[in-house]
């Protein structure tokens, strides 16, 4: 029976490696995040900047999760009922993290504006502990810096494995790490401007940091619905197109056989599956060659799970076949030649 | 970019104010108060607020007496109403503390700023000396409090109501524990704890913080208070 089923996904060594160090990682911002959590939601009393920190420091939890849950189910032997393998179960959860994370922050905002319409002052008392019982303020102050400082590190760390392995929920995680001391900071403020009397920049600050979860949110959302809308493949940080696009439809113009050629490619989680149409430059051996041309290009390519041949003939190149998205990248429109 | 702005506001704010007091109040009840007029409202709730003689009594009213004379106010004016006519008065900062044996279970968490607990009180059911409960015990309740409906579902004893207290020197009885005493019986079990908070403005963190630890200061004294005042 013909194996409808694509190949289990293996990576070589330098990415495992990578993988394996982003894991360890991911671990430990999950422990770190959970100590977080808990500190801030002692400290959170009634001001809104600290809720805000609260429900961002909660969703940073969310990247971590996706990644470590998204790299176990890569190494699921893709079956006759999926035959793609599972690898889309990371953008349906990278979908719904998204949205949660809009309708948070949309919450928080509208609570900080509603503070500041109705000009709510925020009460901070003190707070029990042993016999000292400070100002709430200071212990806020503290958890801000404990959830603020560290993440700054974190993210780099996180940054630079991003780029080598080409991993987006990595990458959208380190990027929200980096830009966790901004909250902190703007609470931080807010929490500070209550102490100086200020009633105002409490609410400020949270609608601050809760249009930054929006704005997240949205971003996030619209890049996991084009995922899902099967769209060209990006670059981690979302910026141009690919370039295995460009490199797959150069390698396959490199065959001897291959008259012209044009490449479609779809994410599936962290890695890539799609089509190559070619003219093939006569009728010889058509079969073999594009056999042989589909393990070539998975196996010099790690992040393409699979790939199929399309041998089309010149004729169909135009109108007939299926057309992909307007080239705006370099390598397609060399094609058109 | 905005938030550059908003720091940079705040940073100017922050080294321009003199941090002679922090946190400060926004409407500057502490200084108020200091050397002027405490402005406090009353709810009658025995022992806490009385209103049976002229001058007002209750452990709560000794309580802000003291405190008052703390902070050096000049004078103590009372203004007597329902919670929920304080509460509003207290959200327009017309007065500076409503008390009148709130505790932390109010319904008016988001219109005023509650204070730490400073005393926990617990519904007991008493037991005379050498009695034990027991499922089926008949334990008298008073008309009017949620006393029967906690016994009902807290304990497999069987809840008898009475309008009075008085009929329950020497039996079994569910009764706030300062009565114990008074009613010769001992606490057999905790039906329902009562965490004790006054109100003040929201925003007068200044006041709040002081207040907060002048009542965590005298948990002790509220105990005499209790003592004193708590006597049927």
């Amino acid at each position: 029976m013909i194996d409808i089923t694509a190949p289990v996904h293996e990576l070589p060594p330098e990415q495992e490696q990578a993988y394996e160090k982003a894991r360890k990682l991911e671990w430990f911002s999950l422990a770190y995040l959970a100590t977080a959590i808990a500190f801030v939601y002692v400290a959170l009393g009634s001001s809104q900047a600290m809720k805000a920190a609260w429900v961002e420091d909660i969703l940073s939890l969310l990247p971590p999760i996706a990644f470590l849950v998204a790299n176990r189910i890569r190494y699921r032997r893709p079956t006759e009922r999926f035959p793609w393998g599972y690898h889309r179960a990371i953008s349906v959860a990278y979908l719904l993290a998204a949205g949660a994370l809009l309708l948070l922050g949309t919450y928080v905002l509208v609570d900080s504006l509603m503070k500041l319409v109705l000009a709510e002052r925020p009460p901070i008392g003190v707070f029990v502990f042993a016999d000292v019982d400070p100002w709430a303020g200071w212990v806020m102050l503290a958890a801000l810096a404990y959830t603020g400082i560290p993440p700054v590190f974190l993210g780099r760390a996180k940054l630079k494995l991003a780029r080598q392995i080409h991993d987006k929920v990595l990458y959208a995680d380190a990027e929200m790490n980096r830009a966790d001391w901004m909250t902190a900071g703007a609470a931080a403020l807010g929490i500070l401007g209550i102490g100086m009397g200020l009633w105002w920049a409490d609410a400020v600050a949270g609608a601050f940091i809760s249009l930054d979860i929006v704005r997240d949110g949205w971003r996030n959302l619209k890049a996991a619905t084009a995922d899902l809308m099967d769209s060209m493949p990006r670059t981690y940080d979302d910026q141009t197109e690919d370039p295995i696009v460009a490199q797959l439809h150069d390698d396959l113009l490199a065959m001897p056989w291959v008259q012209d050629a044009r490449v479609r490619l779809r994410e599936l989680g962290h890695v890539y599956a799609g089509e190559a149409f070619v003219v093939p430059a006569d009728g010889a051996d058509v079969v073999a060659r594009a056999n042989d041309a589909r393990l070539q290009l998975m196996r010099d390519h790690w992040k393409l799970h699979d790939i199929v041949i399309v041998p089309v003939s010149d004729d169909v190149k135009e109108g007939a076949a299926p057309s992909p998205p307007d080239p705006s990248g370099t390598a397609p429109s060399r094609s058109a030649r | 970019m905005p938030r550059t702005l908003l720091a940079a506001a705040l940073l100017i704010t922050l080294l321009t104010t003199a941090a002679c007091q922090f946190p400060r109040d926004v409407g500057g009840t502490l200084d108020n108060v200091k050397g002027g007029t405490l402005r406090v409202g009353l709810t009658e709730a025995e022992p806490w607020v009385s209103l049976q003689h002229d001058d007002p009594s209750g452990v709560e009213v000794g309580l802000i007496r003291e405190f008052a004379a703390k902070l050096g106010a000049a004078r103590v004016d009372y203004t007597t109403g329902t919670e929920e006519e304080l509460v509003e008065a207290l959200h327009a900062r017309e007065l500076d503390v409503v008390i009148g044996g709130i505790t932390d279970k109010t319904r008016w968490k988001k219109e005023a700023a509650l204070t730490k607990p400073y005393l926990t009180t617990h519904l007991v059911i008493g037991m005379p000396p050498g009695q034990d409960l027991q499922d089926g015990t008949r334990v008298i309740t008073e008309n009017g409090r949620s006393a029967a409906a906690l016994v009902e579902r807290k304990t497999d004893a069987v809840p008898v109501r009475a309008d009075d207290l008085e009929t329950a020197r020497g039996k079994p009885a569910a009764v706030d524990e300062w009565l114990l005493d008074d009613l010769g019986l001992r606490e057999a079990k905790s039906l329902e704890a009562s965490e004790h908070v006054m109100l003040t403005a929201p925003g007068e963190n200044g006041f709040l913080v002081e207040l907060e630890h002048f009542l965590l200061d005298r948990k002790q004294r509220a105990l005499e208070l209790l003592d004193t005042e708590g006597r049927p």
